[in-house]
């Protein structure tokens, strides 16, 4: 069972520099190759200072955020039900954001397979002067095991 | 270069984005996007490993999927922002499905200068079975003259806009949804069965 | 003082993952499906996916590199791909030094599976003697 008093924990936060060769390879992945993503000149005649990443970019940032510490498991198995994204301002190759995860929301659920639980972790991204760049909040059902 | 772009004045209730069809996706997609997006998650490139747990084969990250929506909604809302975007995943994709992205404009309203359009958006594999369904909020200029005076640096356009909605009770506040538990098979059952229809969905009470 | 002579020895020995060609991948963009699908490097008679040669190299680059002592000294290197690597080969690496001449280091390089078979073919390298006082 996930601890309630996890709630509230929070990851200090993490820079991540948004490469303009790594914005083009995440594009690529997804087989999206509007010019926006690729060409600056294309992305300021469409009204960017720069290249812009795609919506769901923020998957691919990283914080120091550990499931076992944030959670205080040891996760078993993941499983990504829900996905939001909020954000303040497009995300700009150059753009230097600090991200760090809280956790949520954990509950509890027993269904006739079993008991299962569910977090929700909340990821927030700052530019350097601390403004909100943009939430992504993930739901993950997690099968764990008590820490040891 | 002209780029095209979406207005407010443009968007209907009831629109429906241009359907963006997808894939197949294979296995070389996959490790793309484990490249680009940092998530090595053996489930996703090791077809040795997805098996070991019982699947098929490896299986796409829904956030890869998410991704294609993205493009749906990004494609549709050129020189828009936008505001929120999320989904819930429902089925998993594997390598060799063709998935077909669509969505419909569910909402449009104005506010002090500022315009938004809410979208319903969702993903279809190629046999017809919904893999997930999501909803986006994007802000837009009123128009071109409204783009070129703000970005000027003049005020924006005042033009009244109520709110206009197919949403039937008006939308409830987020709140966190469970999945279904996996055994609860006849409930999960009529679940998909209701959301093969997203756009009617708001006929639920 | 850095010294270089005729005859030393270097060794590496790596194993390839099956996450492997993955990785190598992702931060090379060398996608081929060779690499990636074990499907189509099965049918193209490879028994599966295999490792970039590219990577292989990159190997036996690092096993000198490391000999001498600063991946920023390695100034040449030339190699033929000679046979397929596969998941889960354990490769090891053994150079030679050739030659030392003034400031520049040569040296061979053997590649070769668990089999004895090898991997790379004429594997040579070059790279600058290490400057005193960074020893």
């Amino acid at each position: 069972m996930l601890d309630k008093n996890a709630v509230g924990r929070t990851s200090p936060p993490t820079l991540n520099e948004v490469e303009k060769g790594a914005i083009r390879r995440f594009a690529e992945a997804l087989g999206d190759f509007n010019p926006v993503y690729y060409d600056e000149e294309y992305a300021r005649a469409a009204g960017y200072p720069t290249v812009v990443a795609p919506p769901t970019f923020p998957a691919c940032f990283h914080s120091s955020a550990d499931l076992r510490e944030l959670l205080g498991v040891t996760v078993k198995s993941l499983l990504h039900t829900e996905q939001t994204f909020e954000y303040e301002r497009p995300i700009l190759a150059g753009d230097r954001i600090f991200v760090a995860t809280r956790v949520a929301d954990v509950q509890e659920r027993t269904g006739p397979a079993g008991r299962m639980d569910v977090a929700v972790l909340e990821d927030e991204g700052r530019d350097e002067e601390g403004a909100l760049v943009f939430r992504s909040r993930r739901t993950l059902v997690v099968r764990s095991s008590r820490e040891p | 270069m002209p780029t095209r772009k979406l207005y407010f004045e443009a968007v209907r209730l009831g629109d429906e984005v241009p359907p963006l069809t997808k894939g197949p996706v294979d296995r070389v997609q996959l490790a793309r996007y484990a490249g680009a997006s940092g998530d090595f998650n053996p489930v996703h490139v090791d077809d040795v490993h997805a098996r070991s747990l019982g699947m098929p084969s490896v299986y796409a990250p829904g956030m890869l999927v998410m991704g294609m929506l993205g493009q749906l909604l990004s494609d549709w809302a050129r020189g828009a922002q936008p505001r929120r975007f999320s989904v819930r995943f429902s089925k998993t994709v594997w390598p060799g499905d063709t998935l077909t992205a669509r969505g419909r404009v569910m909402e449009r309203w104005g506010e002090a200068g500022k315009y938004f359009a809410e979208v319903d958006l969702w993903v279809e594999n190629q046999k017809g079975e919904l893999v997930l369904r999501g909803a986006a909020l994007v802000q837009l200029f009123f128009s071109a003259d409204d783009e070129n005076r703000q970005r000027a640096g003049q005020p924006p356009l005042l033009v009244p806009a109520p709110k206009e909605s197919l949403r039937q009770p008006p939308p409830k506040p987020p709140e966190v949804r469970l999945p279904p538990a996996p055994a609860a098979a006849p409930a999960k059952k009529a679940a998909s069965a209701a959301r093969k229809a997203p756009p009617k969905k708001s006929a639920r009470k | 003082m850095a010294s270089h002579s005729v005859g030393e020895t270097f060794e590496l020995v790596r194993e390839v993952d099956r996450y492997r060609p993955i990785y190598y991948a992702g931060a090379s963009g060398d996608f081929n499906p060779i690499h990636i699908d074990p499907e189509v490097g099965r049918l193209a008679g490879l028994g599966g996916n295999i490792l970039q040669g590219l990577c292989t190299l990159a190997w036996a680059v690092d096993c000198f590199a490391r000999y001498l002592g600063d991946p920023g000294a390695v100034t040449r290197v030339q190699a033929r791909f000679s046979r397929p690597v596969a998941l889960d080969d354990t490769l090891t690496f053994r150079g030679v030094v050739t030659a030392v001449d003034g400031e520049r280091v040569h040296a061979t390089v053997r590649a070769e599976n668990q089999r004895g078979e090898e991997v790379l073919k004429d594997v040579a390298v070059e790279g600058r003697t290490r400057p005193e006082g960074l020893r």
